[in-house]
């Protein structure tokens, strides 16, 4: 959710991706069904005027463990 | 045209338009829309979409104050939910591309989503749950805008649906209503009783008529044959509409037996009373011809609201019964539900049985305050008149007891609190289950009278399920184990001095009267629409040929055999009788 939530705060299109299936980030119904779990690797992609501080938000958010 | 066979429960022939009930409960206006309307139906899911998410708001801030902020964060989740683009637009396009209700895109869509995450890991299913959550409140609000609807129908039609519910009938608005036809049931289903209830024709056991029918659809529900024909052809509706006329012409021709007695050619009086549900129905059994109320079911009391009837409702309830009744006996009968959402709803756990579980008269044993508010009502109303009151599900001796002591209780209330109320009414058993029927003898020291419960006695008897499709045929009073216990609980009745009353459906089966009468009965309590046909029988034959027509049924072992014979003398003693 805090995937989401994130994603949403910018203007740009971004997905998130699991090597498999991409998604709309800002959808909470489309990121669920990526199952992320701990140890996935995905991929971002962002376009729109805002997409550098989108990335390096989302980013940001992964690595430091979604705050748990 | 389709042609569908069911069992016809209650005669009569209506034709009208259909209107739909899906499975769900959930009445659907429409499941296709036409183009125009299709704006109309987005507008609906924005609209509940709002309103969904402002409850959910309320909910969280509450949780949030009262609980904590953790437990406040799954609704922070339903909300981000609702507010999911990809949704949205998925719903949309779903209404726009397939042409359907909100209702049918919600469940379409959230029942997609539901399929694929319960296909995914563990962690993730049981997010499940959630999406569920959501598709009911969206849908909830979305109903909300047409429950309306069922409530009140704004011209004549025919309900068709899956099955019909105590709580789902109890609301229905009744003048608009002319036929009912349900997928499930049996001879004995609740749409039965209803359908008696309303004098309007009905078809059961249809298995898939709601499928097979689209709302507005015209439809004849043939309840004498038990036939229902979906969009019929001209030839067809000019056949039934000649046959609508006829049995008008019946039907006023046993009108005219409404003030003649109910007495055997060679003199024997026999007692038609009126099983009623609602107060107003006392006033169509006197009509028709009866005597007095032989049970007033008050499980729509309970049925028809969300909250538990207050005393006074009751009171009032019965008081009016008993006023339509013009001095004639009523028998009221308490709560007799279980095996339905209402006690369900309040049992802490659901019964995995509950036809043998927690109902009738053990449910109210164990709710006592529901319990003595009914018979508080009942001995107050006993002050308009004649009043009797019938326990349900009596199985054994000491919960007979225990009952008569809450009544007891109640009475000692009552006097202290100086209401006037009636303390000695009559008080009654159902016998209903085998343990009653065998043990009769017994229960008549403790009662002033018996009232023969056929639908539920031949469950029990033949572990038959009266609402299951698939073993329908099985049910049948005709089976020489029932028959056998009827005569037994009729013949403790006159050895003890004990009134023996039957009211289940098999007294408005004309094909059964000689047989009772045979066996013993003089009390009949049946579907005030009936009452004209079972005096007309009575006023045909004697005693002698009853009682040579029991004789003879009680050496046969099958029902076919037992069903084939009565049928036959029926035909012979009574040949002008109109079926």
């Amino acid at each position: 959710m805090q995937l989401v939530d994130t994603a949403s705060r910018f203007d740009s299109h971004i997905t998130v991706s699991n090597g498999e299936a991409e998604m709309d980030a800002k959808s909470i119904m489309s990121v669920m069904q990526l199952a992320a779990t701990q140890g996935t690797v995905l991929r971002l992609k962002a376009s729109g005027e805002d997409a550098q501080d989108a990335l390096e938000a989302m980013a940001a958010l992964i690595r430091s463990g979604f705050g748990e | 045209m389709e042609i569908k066979k069911g069992i016809g429960v209650s005669p009569g022939v209506a034709i009208s338009t259909a209107f739909v009930l899906d499975a769900e409960e959930v009445p659907i206006p429409q499941r296709h829309v036409e183009p125009g309307k299709l704006k109309n139906e987005v507008t609906r899911l924005r609209k509940a979409t709002a309103a969904s998410k402002a409850e959910i708001v309320e909910l969280r801030d509450r949780m949030a104050a009262e609980i904590g902020q953790e437990t406040a964060a799954i609704f922070d989740f339903h909300l981000r939910m609702l507010e999911d683009k990809v949704l949205l637009r998925n719903l949309g396009r779903t209404i726009r591309d397939k042409h359907v209700t909100a209702e049918h895109a919600v469940a379409a869509v959230f029942r997609d989503y539901a399929k694929t995450f319960l296909a995914m890991p563990q962690f993730m299913a049981e997010r499940v749950k959630d999406v569920n959550d959501i598709q009911k409140r969206l849908l909830r609000n979305l109903i909300g805008q047409s429950r309306q609807v069922l409530n009140h129908l704004r011209r004549d039609v025919v309900l068709l649906a899956h099955d019909l519910t105590p709580s789902q009938t109890a609301n229905l608005d009744r003048r608009h209503i002319l036929g009912l036809a349900t997928d499930a049931g049996g001879r004995t289903s609740h749409t039965a009783i209803v359908a008696h209830a309303l004098g309007i024709p009905a078809v059961v056991g249809l298995k898939d008529v709601t499928v097979s029918v689209q709302p507005n659809d015209t439809v004849i529900i043939d309840g004498n044959r038990g036939v229902v024909i979906v969009n019929p052809d001209e030839a067809t509706l000019d056949e039934h509409r000649q046959y609508v006329q006829r049995l008008v012409q019946v039907e006023r021709q046993l009108i005219e037996l409404r003030d003649l007695p109910a007495v055997t050619r060679d003199g024997h009086e026999v007692t038609l009373l009126g099983n009623i549900e609602f107060p107003a129905e006392a006033a169509t059994v006197i009509e028709k011809g009866g005597a007095g109320i032989g049970l007033y079911r008050t499980e729509y009391l309970y049925l028809s609201s969300e909250v538990e009837p207050t005393e006074q409702q009751h009171y009032d309830a019965y008081c009016e019964a008993i006023r339509l009744a013009d001095g004639r006996p009523i028998v009221i009968r308490t709560l007799d539900l279980g095996a339905d959402k209402y006690t369900q709803d309040r049992a802490l756990v659901p019964e995995r049985n509950p036809f043998l579980g927690l109902r009738s008269i053990r449910y109210c044993l164990r709710h006592l305050d529901a319990f003595k508010t009914q018979i508080r009502a009942v001995l107050r109303a006993a002050t308009t008149g004649p009043v009797s009151m019938l326990f349900p599900l009596i199985t054994n001796v000491m919960e007979l007891r225990q009952a008569k002591m809450i009544v007891r209780d109640v009475a000692e209330d009552l006097e202290e609190e100086q209401a006037e109320f009636i303390p000695d009414v009559p008080i009654g058993m159902m016998i209903e289950v085998p343990s009653a029927a065998l043990m009769c003898d017994a229960f008549a020291k403790e009662v002033d009278f018996f009232s023969i419960g056929t639908n539920d006695l031949v469950q029990y008897t033949l572990a038959v399920d009266r609402g299951n499709e698939m073993v329908a045929p099985l049910f049948t009073v005709a089976h020489p184990a029932v028959l056998r216990l009827i005569k037994d609980v009729i013949r403790a009745g006159q050895r003890h001095n004990v009134s023996v009353s039957l009211c289940g459906e098999v007294g408005a089966d004309p094909e059964y009267t000689l047989l009772l009468l045979g066996l013993g009965l003089r009390i009949f309590s049946v579907a005030p629409p009936a009452i004209p046909e079972i005096k007309q029988i009575i006023r045909s034959i004697t005693i002698e040929q009853a009682t040579q027509c029991a004789r003879k049924v009680m050496t046969f072992d099958s029902d076919k055999e037992i069903l084939s014979y009565m049928r036959d003398r029926l035909r012979h003693l009574v040949p002008d009788l109109q079926r």
